[in-house]
């Protein structure tokens, strides 16, 4: 378990040095002075310019600014934005809760929907139980997370009026009716990758050997499933996850804008909208550090699953 | 049992085994995912080449007296703020949509398959280096570097496909190498070889028609993947900028006035479902055809 | 001699395909009297797997289908009995033991917690007393420092350790029937012959009857009382085993033991029947062995044999049965079968 989690941490930690590097390098590779890209283009004097390379160490040699700016990161430092002369870790900090609870409800709503549908239709595997719900993956999968929104939006906000449209709310009961819509986008969409998954994977745990010892023993059907199908299609479920974390960063991105909400995912696109580049570095590093220790949880939970990663064994 | 009861379920074959292309065909014909997800395609394509003589109207003229016209009244599918015809800008937006999409892949391709080739070809460190490293890429979403690119380089359909087209290099390139290494071992490569073919010649006689089949299939699911990033850049406003039609941008004009005027955002999202319907439809229909293992998985 | 404890009748059980059904079990008559050992003997794909999972109703249906028949267990009609009770019977008054202990064990929970979940089922014991009772199991099935395997995960465990594991499942409810599916073909030799010493031994102890299921000769001379042999779905002959090894009544048999090498006789290579089961999707007309038989006539080929007795306790279901002509056929083998 701990040669895992080290094997892990060594492919996991060079990948948070790629996309530093990537995110760090682009906008030294851009044509043109740095410096100006980062004012976008505005009029700006000679002075001004020059405290900006001053304060942003542009004056310095590259590999001297790298170093620097890496030793900042690890520090915790992600440096200011220029447009809001705010610490960009402040910014994040600000921004951070509301889209974690996006997140975490977007996923607790599609494990509600996925999971008992994944399962339906691989034990009843053929029949119209089963294309319905790889038809609807199948749609849902088709559809862009903001298009979603928008019909979801369009039916319960504007045609039903169950629900409000824009916003994030005011504390408590009234948070939870904001986010209910922009969570069910994103749940939905997860659903939709977490459906076809859960389907495949207990497809192959129903037709392994152990299913048929476990029937032999008498045990009832429902204990069958759960106990020893379901526990086993956990691994590769589990194994996938770090994907759909990913694809659940972007998703919130995505819905932030469609929902008008302002968290992590509006800080970085109004970033990139506006030029704003410390916060883009910044926003891009926080999430891919999360992004690894999320990847993490993901190998330790695996363990847990499954005593054959556990203690080292082969299959 | 299990075994027995997967062979009895074994996928029809032709009564009459005729040539490698008659056999395709017959699979493809008898694959429904297929056949609808290549009909759709071939409309969406055949409508993107065809726009000038199909569209009722000029996309980019627009008569603001119509302005957020509803669908009827001489306008298909309504008029969008500036009075432009919906239709004929969703027939145009597939241009970039479709385009877009078809550029990134072909990207990936040109750079992802020479790397995969030569990652399996030249083994040692130099194939362990290039798979750690996509293998890091493909647990990241694309998009999410994307902005970073955008960030820096500024918005544009064309520079947003090329950055989506390098970070897909590697699930391309994947299948290339996987592909290269079980050529490279087979006996026929061996005896190639030992006539004293050169590598170039394997290479294109062996190794690259091998290739054809999976890459054609990663391809075609790649595109339905481009079309969500790119329509996803362009609602942000990251990817075409207006006045071009473009399906994304459309539907983020249209969430803006989503109140008065429903049909802008539900006319071209239901584009861009139906293109990524049809390509995963395709690729899906394909792998079954050409791939049955990898299928049954 | 009394009533017999099983008793299958007309059993056929077919697969729909797109196009054909595949006749998979095609008419087993087979009687498994109390504390009998009765062997099932037949090629892969000859129907003793499905047969075996017929009685246990672990046939997957669909594609699997019931098309007649009937399986009395102690006068119960198990085709016709309603789930629930069927659950209640399977791991309790009939338990089955399977080919390869390590896919047929779930790897992610412990030996002992899998053997435990079938005792609290059918005993309806708590926690503490289901695992002494484990333990117990353990060591009377020959499994050193029970205690230790209780915790130990199926990958943690031998081959040979696995299947006992298995065993002790089975046994946990003491079963009037066992039903054994190739239980030593995935082991190595030496293990193998533990197995079967064990097996019998429990069977001596507990006097359960076990349904032996093997595409080998060898084990089934070790085991078995009664052998009956297996081909194209349905039983091709039956007999009393050393009535079977000392007078093989059908071709198919008299083929089986030409397949057996035989370190006794130097000189004599094993000859493995020429050809290849039929597709049970297209069966043959007439005897479905005609096609593969040395001793084939006209009539092979258009009527389908029935079984006739050709001594006490021996059927065969071929048009030959009991004349010279199958005996004058397989000289050598008569006069040197041994076991």
């Amino acid at each position: 378990m701990a040669r895992l989690i080290v094997t892990r941490l060594l492919t996991l930690i060079p990948l948070m040095f790629v996309i530093t590097s990537i995110v760090f390098f682009m906008v030294r590779f851009v044509p043109g002075d740095p410096a100006r890209i980062m004012v976008g283009g505005q009029r700006i004097s000679e002075q001004n310019l020059a405290n900006i390379r001053k304060a942003y160490r542009l004056d310095q040699p590259l590999v001297t600014q790298y170093r620097l700016w890496l030793g900042d990161i690890l520090s915790g430092n992600l440096g200011r934005s220029y447009r809001q002369r705010t610490e960009v870790s402040t910014l994040i900090l600000e921004r951070l809760p509301l889209t974690a609870k996006l997140a975490g409800f977007s996923f607790l709503l599609s494990l509600l929907i996925a999971v008992p549908l994944g399962i339906v239709a691989a034990v009843h595997r053929n029949t119209w139980v089963d294309v319905a719900a790889t038809m609807f993956a199948v749609l849902v999968a088709s559809s862009p997370v903001f298009f979603t929104g928008i019909l979801l939006l369009l039916l319960f906000s504007f045609r039903l009026g169950w629900l409000p449209a824009l916003g994030a709310g005011e504390g408590g009961w009234d948070q939870v009716r904001h986010l209910l819509l922009p969570s069910l986008t994103l749940g939905l969409s997860l659903a939709a990758i977490t459906t076809r998954i859960t389907r495949s994977s207990m497809v192959e745990a129903l037709t392994q050997d152990y299913i048929e010892t476990a029937r032999a023993k008498g045990l009832p059907t429902r204990t069958v499933i759960m106990k020893h199908a379901f526990r086993n299609a956990l691994v590769p479920i589990i194994t996938v996850s770090g994907l759909l974390f990913g694809f659940l960063i972007v998703g919130t991105v995505l819905v932030e804008q469609t929902f008008g909400l302002g968290g992590l995912g509006s800080l970085l696109i109004d970033a990139v909208q506006m030029r704003d580049y410390p916060v883009v570095q910044g926003a891009t590093v926080f999430i891919a550090g999360i992004f690894i220790l999320i990847n993490l949880v993901v190998d330790i939970l695996y363990g847990i699953i499954d005593p054959r990663v556990r203690y080292g064994g082969q299959g | 049992m299990a075994v027995e009861a997967a062979q009895l379920a074994v996928a029809p074959t032709p009564e009459v085994a005729h040539s490698p292309w008659s056999m395709f065909w017959w699979r493809v014909r008898h694959n429904a995912k297929a056949m609808i997800g290549g009909a759709i395609v071939i409309f969406l394509i055949a409508v993107a080449l065809f726009a000038p003589l199909i569209a009722p109207k000029d996309p980019n003229i627009g008569e603001l007296a119509d302005s957020l016209a509803p669908p009827g009244q001489g306008y298909v599918l309504g008029a969008d703020k500036n009075g432009r015809d919906v239709l004929s800008r969703l027939i145009f937006g597939s241009r970039t949509a479709i385009g877009g999409a078809l550029l990134v892949v072909l990207i990936s391709e040109i750079i992802g398959v020479p790397i995969g080739i030569w990652a399996a070809y030249r083994g040692g460190w130099v194939d362990e280096t290039i798979t750690r490293v996509w293998d890091m890429l493909l647990s990241f979403p694309p998009l999410l570097l994307a902005f970073a690119v955008v960030a820096a380089f500024g918005p544009g359909l064309g520079k947003s496909a090329v950055a989506l087209g390098v970070l897909y290099v590697p699930f391309i390139a994947r299948v290339v190498r996987s592909v290269t290494l079980v050529q490279k071992e087979m006996v026929y490569t061996e005896a190639a070889r030992a006539l004293g073919y050169g590598q170039g010649r394997i290479i294109f006689r062996h190794i690259l028609p091998n290739c054809i089949s999976p890459v054609l299939i990663v391809s075609t699911i790649d595109v339905a993947y481009a079309l969500l990033d790119l329509a996803a850049l362009s609602f942000l406003g990251l990817g075409v900028q207006p006045p071009t039609a473009d399906w994304g941008t459309m539907l983020s004009e249209g969430q803006l006035v989503l109140l008065n005027a429903p049909h802008l955002a539900v006319a071209s999202g239901c584009a861009i479902v139906l293109a990524v319907l049809g390509f995963n439809l395709l690729g899906d229909g394909l792998r079954d055809v050409l791939d049955p293992r990898q299928a049954q998985r | 001699m009394n009533d017999p404890l099983l008793r299958i009748e007309d059993l056929r059980v077919w697969f729909g395909t797109r196009t054909n059904d595949v006749r998979a079990v095609n008419g087993v008559d087979l009687d498994i009297h109390p504390g009998e050992v009765v062997g099932l003997v037949g090629e892969s794909g000859s129907g003793k797997s499905v047969t075996a999972r017929a009685i246990m109703r672990l046939v997957p249906m669909p594609p699997g289908r019931l098309v007649s028949g009937r399986i009395l267990f102690d006068g119960i009609d198990l085709t016709a009995l309603p789930e629930g009770e069927m659950e209640g019977l399977r791991g309790g008054r009939i338990a089955m033991i399977f080919q390869d202990p390590m896919t047929f064990l779930n790897p992610l929970i412990t030996a002992g917690d899998q053997v435990a979940e079938a005792i609290r089922r059918h005993q309806g014991l708590d926690r503490r007393a289901a695992r002494a009772e484990v333990i117990n199991l353990f060591r009377k099935v020959g499994i050193p420092s029970p205690e230790l395997r209780y915790r130990a995960y199926p990958h943690q465990l031998s081959g040979g350790l696995r299947q006992r594991v298995m065993i002790a499942m089975a046994l946990s409810s003491r079963p009037e029937l066992l039903i054994a599916d190739e239980p030593t073909t995935a082991l190595d030799v030496t293990i193998q012959a533990q197995i079967l010493t064990l097996l019998r031994e429990l069977q001596q102890e507990s006097g359960m009857s076990i349904l032996l299921i093997t595409h080998d000769l060898g084990v089934v001379a070790e085991m078995c009382d009664r052998v009956a042999v297996m081909y194209a779905g349905r039983i091709v002959e039956q007999a009393p085993i050393d009535e079977l090894f000392d007078r093989p009544e059908h071709p198919y048999t008299i083929g089986l033991m030409n397949a057996i090498p035989r370190p006794d006789l130097p000189g004599k290579a094993p000859q493995p029947i020429e050809g290849a089961p039929p597709d049970m999707a297209h069966p043959p007309t007439g005897c479905p062995f005609h096609p593969r038989c040395m001793f084939r006539e006209a009539i092979c080929v258009t009527d389908d044999p029935s079984m006739i007795g050709v001594g006490a306790d021996h059927q065969s279901a071929c048009h030959f049965a009991g004349t010279d002509r199958i005996r004058v056929g397989a000289p050598e083998l008569i006069g040197s079968a041994q076991r």
